[in-house]
């Protein structure tokens, strides 16, 4: 595939040099959230299988959390849960900049909202070596293994959302191979996924 | 802005592409031609591996203890670990890759008028990423302990824990491989949805997309909604294997059904994922050979809808015996029965195409039409399965191995050579040899049935099926019965024979065969229109698109065919 | 025909009321009653996700080219 930049001197000279060319319908939805929609289909119905493993699981035991094993930290986690709120609200609010063709502005705020993800990831990252510490483990016991799994996977998630994030927040409104907001927004489509699984999980996990 | 630059940019990209060196041709292709001949070649790689276990186990069966030529002794937990890779091998590295990877990439494009997939690049990865699944699979045969013997159905605890499955790395190469295998489709299937969703010649509707290119994107929808939970099983079960969890182990805390909901519940979809592309094609064949209009080709179409939201809700009757509540047993039950129903009106479409069709009895024709034979009974069969009354008696016995056998082997070996006859003048360019294909036809449809008829009767009597030597089980090893396996064996030895004359027939034809015209089957669909094989980047101009792909025998005609890029004539 | 329709209420009650534990099934009695609920919701739960998002997207895909 061509890149970005390229487009544009292709669309220019498309219709000079090829009148005759049968022109497709143009579809109202594009590749990318297409794409990026059913990705998010497969992808909840991953977080669905852990979520269904856990309450099966929990069911099955009497003491939950099982004896011995530290209790998990609610209210640092709830704070990190506002911090990764506000992530998302803030990408809603540079999409929404973008889209008014505010580039500079845009960019700004899909910065601090990728700021804020990371001060999550760190954060998180911080807990599990405390709960580390305290003995909870992988293997301690399935409380622990189904505490990893379901907050490692969606730190997974994370950790590519913001990955991807970075490098398109690198090339927005840059001026070799720049990408485009339509182009960026599937990728934005998957932060917003990564950050409405997560007070599920948290409610599940950590509340209840 | 981004989308009509990006369909503009496709429509141009075939005007003035440069010719492509070696390297990025043949292995880092984004061709979808290309990439489509690596998924189909790898595919025939591993349907040999699959073919020559069951050869194996075949012969430990019907000859117990005895040496199997070409192979050697089979032990007990070699016996598993070959019946365990040959049902892993056939299902997800023989009829995924071929039928949806392979003839998905191929046909997809070429059917909807366009140039290549919208996102070539991923579709590259998703090969390598299966390419990858297979040698890692292939790697597990030859680790300390050996392959994984578990079933591919890989129940823990049996499957979890190494002192119980005596195979330390072979099961845990093997979750890998499985997990890669779904992340390689899960690319693919992105971008066949998408493709097909929004790049279509100008001018073909929804209802004019041939029922080929449909049911290969239903089946990715379905897919794409199952994995997901097999995904995360599969991650926990690598996690049992390695780093000592004990999600599906009762002694830590786990459940061992946990697995086998996730297992089933994409599993059972998995069943109609591999059935809906095979369907597909052929609907496909038999209206270009029976020169007839496909009766009611929305009455198939919303037909495959209603199998696929059913596929949803049946997967439980895996489970009948497996200690889940009776009450949710009976709903099983029903919406078990209630899944044959779209498609017994699915079949009855396609015998009505055949009714009154002036048939042509070529290669393909009869691959598609022994396709309806065969897979009639495997359904039929179905429905006592599906009931839990009988399944309590008939679970785990060569009743069901018969029973999905021949579902299976319609869709992934009849369908397989169905697509490759129908298409292959189109991939190669030249025609294939018809005296071969029909030698090769029936030498192949008659040893099937003479397998799998008898497994139905020793089913019945009672044999089960996971038991590598009838010997230690009085009621089971008499003669009688002993001879039906010893039957069973020589007609698959017969049928692997049988493929040698496809083999030699495949290559021959490639490098020898008669020059292929255009369009040698004087069908409809947009691929016949193009020269064969197609060049890189498909189509000169875009096609315009201007009635349904089945317009055979249309009345007041002198052509019995009617592509559907011909424009209407002005009156 | 009302005879029909109450036939038929009594076969869909029929089902419903039908033993727990079917004596043909050796390991019914292990499980506790948290553990079926459990997997009675999850079953729900798993079957019923993938029709509403699909249906869901179809719909909105749909409208979406019903408005151009």
């Amino acid at each position: 595939m061509k890149t970005t930049s390229s487009q544009s001197v292709l669309l220019a000279t498309t219709e000079v040099s090829l009148p005759r060319q049968p022109q497709r319908t143009k579809s109202p939805v594009s590749n990318g959230i297409v794409g990026m929609l059913i990705f998010m289909v497969t992808e909840a119905m991953f977080f669905a299988a852990l979520i269904s493993a856990y309450m099966v699981i929990r069911a099955g035991l009497d003491e939950w959390p099982p004896w011995g094993q530290p209790r998990l930290p609610v209210e640092t986690t709830a704070f990190n849960t506002l911090l990764l709120l506000a992530s998302g609200l803030l990408m809603a609010y540079s999409r929404a900049l973008l889209q008014k063709n505010k580039i500079l502005e845009g960019r700004q705020w899909l910065g601090i909202s990728i700021l804020l993800g990371t001060f999550f990831l760190i954060s998180q990252g911080n807990e599990w070596v405390q709960l580390i510490n305290f003995g909870l483990t992988v293997s301690s016991s399935v409380y622990g293994g189904l505490f990893y799994l379901i907050i490692g996977a969606h730190g997974f998630h994370v950790i590519g959302a913001l990955t991807v994030l970075i490098f398109a927040w690198n090339r927005l409104g840059a001026s070799r191979n720049p990408i485009t907001p339509e182009g960026l927004f599937p990728l934005q489509i998957f932060w917003y996924f990564v950050v409405c699984v997560w007070p599920v999980l948290y409610v599940l996990v950590y509340l209840t | 802005m981004s989308q009509e630059a990006a369909t503009v940019q496709t429509d141009i990209h075939e005007e003035h592409h440069e010719e492509l060196n070696f390297l990025h041709k043949y292995i880092l292709p984004t061709d979808h031609k290309i990439i489509a001949m690596q998924y189909i070649f790898t595919g025939m790689i591993m349907a040999i591996i699959g073919g020559y276990f069951a050869y194996a186990f075949r012969m430990q069966l019907a000859f117990p203890g005895e040496l199997v030529p070409f192979y050697g002794l089979v032990g007990p937990g070699e016996y598993n670990m070959l019946v365990t890779n040959h049902g892993t091998i056939m299902i997800f590295w023989v009829a995924m890759p071929v039928l949806i990877a392979g003839f998905g990439n191929y046909i997809i494009p070429l059917m909807i008028g366009c140039d290549d997939m919208v996102f070539p690049r991923l579709n590259r990865l998703s090969y390598q990423i299966f390419l990858v699944s297979a040698l890692v699979l292939i790697l597990s045969f030859f680790v300390k302990g050996g392959g994984f013997g578990g079933a591919w159905t890989s129940y823990p605890p049996l499957s979890s824990a190494a002192e119980y499955s005596l195979t330390d790395w072979g099961s845990s190469l093997w979750v890998l491989a499985v997990a890669l295998e779904f992340v390689s489709f899960l690319l693919g299937g992105i971008n066949f949805i998408t493709t097909t969703m929004n790049a279509r010649a100008p001018g073909m509707k929804m209802m004019d997309i041939p029922i080929a290119v449909w049911f290969i994107v239903l089946a990715v929808i379905l897919f794409m909604a199952s994995v997901g939970p097999l995904i995360a099983g599969a991650v926990m079960l690598f996690m049992d294997q390695r780093i000592g969890t004990t999600f599906f182990l009762p002694s830590g805390g786990g459940d061992p059904l946990l697995w086998q909901h996730l297992f089933w519940f994409f599993g059972h979809p998995e069943v109609y994922v591999v059935l809906l592309p095979t369907l597909g094609i052929v609907a496909d064949i038999i209206t270009v050979f029976a020169r007839k209009k496909l009766f009611g080709y929305r009455t198939v179409l919303y037909t495959a809808f209603a199998t696929g939201g059913l596929s949803f809700v049946v997967w439980a009757h895996h489970q009948f015996i497996a200690g889940i509540d009776p009450r949710m047993a009976n709903v099983f039950v029903v919406t078990t029965v209630l899944i044959s129903i779209p498609l017994a009106e699915m079949m009855f479409s396609y015998i009505a195409t055949l009714y009154g069709g002036s048939i042509e009895f070529k290669t393909p024709m009869l691959w598609a039409l022994s396709f309806l034979a065969a897979f009639l009974i495997g359904g039929v069969t179905g429905i006592y399965l599906g009931a839990s009354a009988l399944d309590v008696y008939f679970h785990d016995s060569y009743f069901v191995l018969a029973h999905f056998h021949y579902t299976f082997f319609p869709i992934t070996i009849i369908g397989m050579f169905a697509a490759i006859t129908y298409w292959f003048p189109k991939m190669f360019g030249r025609m294939m040899n018809e005296t071969l294909g029909k030698i090769h036809f029936w030498g192949t449809f008659i040893p099937f049935n003479c397998i799998f008829l008898p497994l139905f009767f020793l089913g019945l009597a009672g044999q089960h099926r996971r038991i590598y030597n009838y010997n230690h089980f009085p009621d089971l090893a008499t003669q009688e019965l002993q001879d039906i396996r010893v039957f069973a064996t020589a007609s698959l030895v017969v049928m692997l024979f049988f493929q040698l004359i496809f083999i030699y027939n495949f290559f021959v034809s490639m490098f020898k065969g008669e020059k292929a015209p255009n369009n040698p089957w004087k069908a409809n669909s947009l691929e016949w229109s193009i020269p064969s094989p197609p060049p890189h980047g498909n189509f000169k101009t875009l096609p315009t698109v201007y009635r349904g792909p089945y317009e055979y025998s249309a009345p007041g005609r002198d052509l019995d065919y009617w592509p559907q890029n011909e424009p209407p004539e002005k009156s | 025909m009302h005879l029909v329709r109450f036939l038929q209420l009594l076969f869909v009650l029929i089902f419903l009321f039908l033993p727990g534990a079917a004596n043909a099934c050796a390991v019914c009695f292990s499980g506790s009653e948290e553990t079926l609920e459990a997997f009675y919701v999850t079953t729900i739960f798993l079957t019923l996700l993938p029709v509403v998002m699909l249906f869901t997207i179809g719909y909105w895909i749909y409208r979406k080219h019903r408005k151009t």
